[in-house]
């Protein structure tokens, strides 16, 4: 009878709930992706889908937009660079405000870059050239350079100095900046506030609407992390997800294509996988010689890993710096190709006409295995026996990191679009991120130069010798640069994906018609 | 008795530390620096090494395992190396989502293990114990991962009656925070919107989750089940022309249902221990994951606050196993 009771209560209370009104009126986008948002503090996190959120709640002085090549102002109204590259100075807008009345100004600037350098974590790094930042008046700051550096405009776009406000400090715990607070909250003056977040669900947006740049045009943004590229495929087509940013495989994509009911948000993406040879300054080691390596680039069946595991949704391409920058010689494009003679040949010249045996290292996830099968089957054709070897992603990460991962698939993504944040940050020889440990004197003093140049087409002829050099040398070979695909539902307006926005979709620019 | 379940109480200390003990040399013996993947690639090595001190990894292993124990005493799991957050916060978050989606799977198990297992015992060798025998064979067999899809593409792509993910609706704010079970924070704040979003986000889970188990105790069941349908006070009841429905219940399955108990305690135990492939399928936020998110990133203080959790909670069940043999069979006593 008890039991009977708690039934009828139970089905009476929810068929009530049937007829309470669902949050009415509100306009909704809805974002699936099945990556875990982690931490929330601009100045703390590397992880690039953090910068979804991040980005949509912050105020920077300059913005990437719907144009990839240029930033665009943001709280600085206008900006002007001195001949020499040495000191940058900043003219912020007059009406950015924090929720609790505070002005975004220029003594707030410095501090959120003191506070930068304070936390002290990767983003810090990409900010060592910046000797001072100086408050010339409330709506002005300077910032002053230990060493001309041309690429400092676009770096002040990306999501690392967005700027956090003094208040974070009432948080401090432990001399910590706030970055245990700010991990899970938000202190922005951007175009959305931190609504909720649901760990490993989702994060709701709500729009700032005294956002000193009119507001959104939605009321509310839901970034939802769904794991399995399925379930997020079928509630794309049930309507329940309104974008999906990443996670669905080639078929799913080549089958959203073809819909009526789905529009893909395509662009150009700055990712690239390649292979690297982390010993190649080592004396005893076969890819020590350079012919080894061309032999390598000629092998590969640059066809079969684009038209055939890729099915088509990634670029070839060669030559060190990626399509859509500045820099590019595009007919190193067509010089590395399949050509198993030439490769053949090599070997031969270097030695190794029988070919040699070796491993190639990789990490589990993102499809990597399937690339080295690949690789593995065209090395094959030429005598070069390999044994694939996979790893745990921080396992393999640490053996790059550290310089014992020997030959290895790697992917880089820029923390900046420029020339630079290849030329230099992948190929210098003091550079921490040269993975492939390239030293080349000569390489090294042309990508030095067209760094500290502001003249963009004194740069542009300094990266494209580098090119040639690096072409010849092939301390990596390129496989292929990535594109970028967010499918989405006729109903959402004003979407774009670029390679600049590819981890930080226009929110604020982005509305519903339903 | 009393004695007893202290001492057994007592016993789970050392156990517990023998699970930091070994989770911690595991996680040190990997070859992965944690400094390096907080602060990134292009870190200098000054930054890195700055950052080594500040987690403590210069310090010799005795040392930062002591430390570890030291801050678990003070109920103090540490911070995560990759996200910078509390490890005791975020499995306040996550470790309720997993036990949620446990428990209900685990009553479904139960009940439809309990009752199919029986109904098979009964109908011995017809179509009904057929049917059982497959349904087992099913359980064991058929992957978590496609019968997830294949419940979500019925219930949710097709006949649109149930949601394919997450625990709540996404319109519906979650409720407030207060075990964390949103079932049980739904029905104390009064929340019913939010009650009868988060008990539809439980179905499909739920029953994927329990169908392996679900699977065991039925066969488990079914063989307890006869053997003591053969026994003479069995035989007694019915002469004595009890219904056989009296019979079965009061008879029948109080007897056989003891060596069910150690089983379902363990099934339960392992459910807690987090269900990785239902929680990534469903996108359920449960401690599965966020133990694979730690591995991922070599957040050694995240992966031993979560195996000390579950630890703890798999120690108690069997205890609370072993303490209601008493309940279910009085013959049964501790000294």
């Amino acid at each position: 009878m008890r039991l009977t009771r708690l039934v009828s209560i139970m089905t009476f209370v929810l068929l009530v709930s049937l007829v309470v009104p669902a949050l009415a009126g509100e306009t909704v986008i809805t974002v699936g992706d099945p990556r875990d948002f982690d931490n929330l503090d601009p100045h703390y996190t590397q992880n690039a889908h953090n910068w979804s959120a991040i980005y949509a709640m912050y105020d920077g002085l300059v913005r990437y937009g719907e144009d990839e090549t240029k930033v665009d102002p943001w709280a600085a109204k206008s900006w002007e660079v001195t001949e020499d590259g040495l000191k940058w100075t900043f003219h912020l807008r007059d009406d950015v405000y924090y929720d609790d009345g505070t002005q975004l100004d220029a003594s707030v600037v410095k501090f959120s870059f003191e506070r930068l350098k304070g936390v002290g974590r990767g983003p810090a790094e990409q900010y060592k050239e910046i000797e001072e930042v100086k408050v010339v008046d409330p709506l002005t700051v300077e910032f002053i350079l230990k060493y001309a550096f041309a690429p400092f405009l676009v770096t002040m776009a990306s999501d690392f100095p967005l700027i956090v406000p003094p208040t974070v400090m009432e948080h401090e715990e432990n001399g910590d900046w706030g970055t245990k607070w700010l991990a899970t909250h938000e202190l922005g003056s951007g175009p959305f506030r931190l609504a909720s977040w649901e760990r490993g669900q989702r994060i709701v947006l709500e729009a700032r609407e005294n956002h000193w740049s009119g507001g959104p045009k939605v009321d509310k943004v839901i970034l939802r992390e769904i794991k399995e590229a399925a379930t997020l495929k079928m509630e794309l087509l049930a309507g329940t997800v309104d974008i999906v940013t990443s996670g669905l495989t080639s078929t799913d994509l080549l089958e959203l294509m073809e819909r009526d009911d789905v529009e893909i948000a395509e662009g150009s993406s700055y990712s690239i996988r390649y292979l690297v040879f982390q010993d190649q300054n080592d004396p005893s080691s076969v890819f020590n010689d350079a012919r080894v390596r061309r032999a390598v680039a000629y092998a590969i069946d640059y066809d079969a890993m684009i038209e055939g595991l890729q099915q088509g949704l990634v670029t070839h391409f060669q030559g060190l710096i990626p399509m859509g920058m500045f820099g590019r010689v595009p007919v190193l494009d067509d010089l590395y190709h399949r050509d198993v003679t030439l490769a053949k040949l090599l070997l031969e010249e270097a030695g190794y006409p029988d070919g040699f045996e070796t491993t190639l290292k990789c990490w589990q996830p993102y499809g990597f295995p399937d690339i080295a099968a690949i690789v593995q089957s065209n090395l094959a054709e030429v005598g070069i026996k390999v044994k694939v070897e996979t790893y745990a992603f921080s396992t393999m990460l640490t053996m790059l990191e550290e310089r014992k991962g020997g030959f290895a698939i790697m992917s880089i993504v820029p923390d900046y679009p420029d020339p630079d944040d290849y030329a230099w940050v992948s190929g210098h020889s003091t550079a921490l991120y040269n993975i492939s440990n390239y030293n080349n004197p000569v390489f090294d003093a042309i990508v030095d130069k067209a760094r500290q140049s502001v003249d963009t087409e004194r740069r542009t002829e300094l990266y494209q010798q580098a090119q040639w050099i690096h072409y010849e040398m092939c301390p990596e070979v390129f496989l292929y640069q990535r594109r970028t695909y967010h499918p989405y539902r006729p109903w959402v307006k004003g979407y774009y994906t670029n390679a600049v926005r590819e981890q930080m979709p226009p929110f604020e620019t982005t509305w519903v018609e339903k | 008795m009393f004695i007893y379940s202290i001492h057994r109480l007592l016993l789970i200390i050392p156990t517990l530390i023998g699970v930091t003990l070994l989770t911690f040399v595991v996680s040190n013996i990997l070859p992965m620096d944690p400094a390096r993947l907080q602060v990134g690639p292009r870190a200098s090595e000054e930054t890195l090494q700055r950052v080594r001190e500040e987690l403590g990894l210069n310090d010799s292993l005795p040392i930062q395992y002591g430390r570890y124990l030291y801050r678990l005493c003070k109920g103090d799991l540490g911070t995560s190396i990759f996200t910078g957050r509390d490890i005791t916060s975020d499995l306040g978050i996550y470790f309720p989502a997993t036990v949620e989606l446990a428990l209900f799977a685990f009553v479904i198990a139960v009940l439809f293990g309990v009752g199919l297992g029986t109904l098979a015992a009964i109908k011995s060798g017809q179509l009904l114990d057929h049917l059982s025998r497959i349904t087992a064979l099913l359980g064991v067999a058929v992957p978590v991962f496609w019968l997830g899809i294949m419940l979500q593409i019925v219930f949710f792509s097709n006949l649109r009656v149930l949601p394919a993910s997450g625990r709540i609706g996404q319109l519906i704010a979650a409720p407030k925070h207060v075990t964390g079970l949103y079932v049980l924070d739904t029905v104390v704040t009064g929340n019913w919107l939010a009650l009868k979003s988060s008990l539809l986000h439980l179905v499909l889970p739920s029953i994927t989750l329990s169908f392996g188990t679900l699977a065991l105790i039925s066969r488990a069941v079914r063989a307890s089940v006869l053997e003591v349908l053969e026994m003479e006070y069995v035989n007694t009841a019915r002469a004595k022309g009890l219904a056989e429905r009296i019979v079965i219940a009061r008879h029948v399955l109080r007897n056989a249902l003891l060596p069910i108990m150690t089983m379902s305690g363990l099934q339960l135990a392992l459910l807690m221990g987090g269900a990785i492939l239902t929680e990534t399928v469903f996108t359920w936020p449960g401690v599965g994951r966020y133990i694979v998110q730690g591995c991922f990133h070599a957040d050694f203080p995240a992966i031993m606050g979560s195996v000390v959790v579950i630890g703890a909670v798999i120690l108690l069940i069997n205890f609370a196993v072993d303490l209601s043999y008493m309940i279910f069979d009085p013959r049964i006593k501790y000294d």
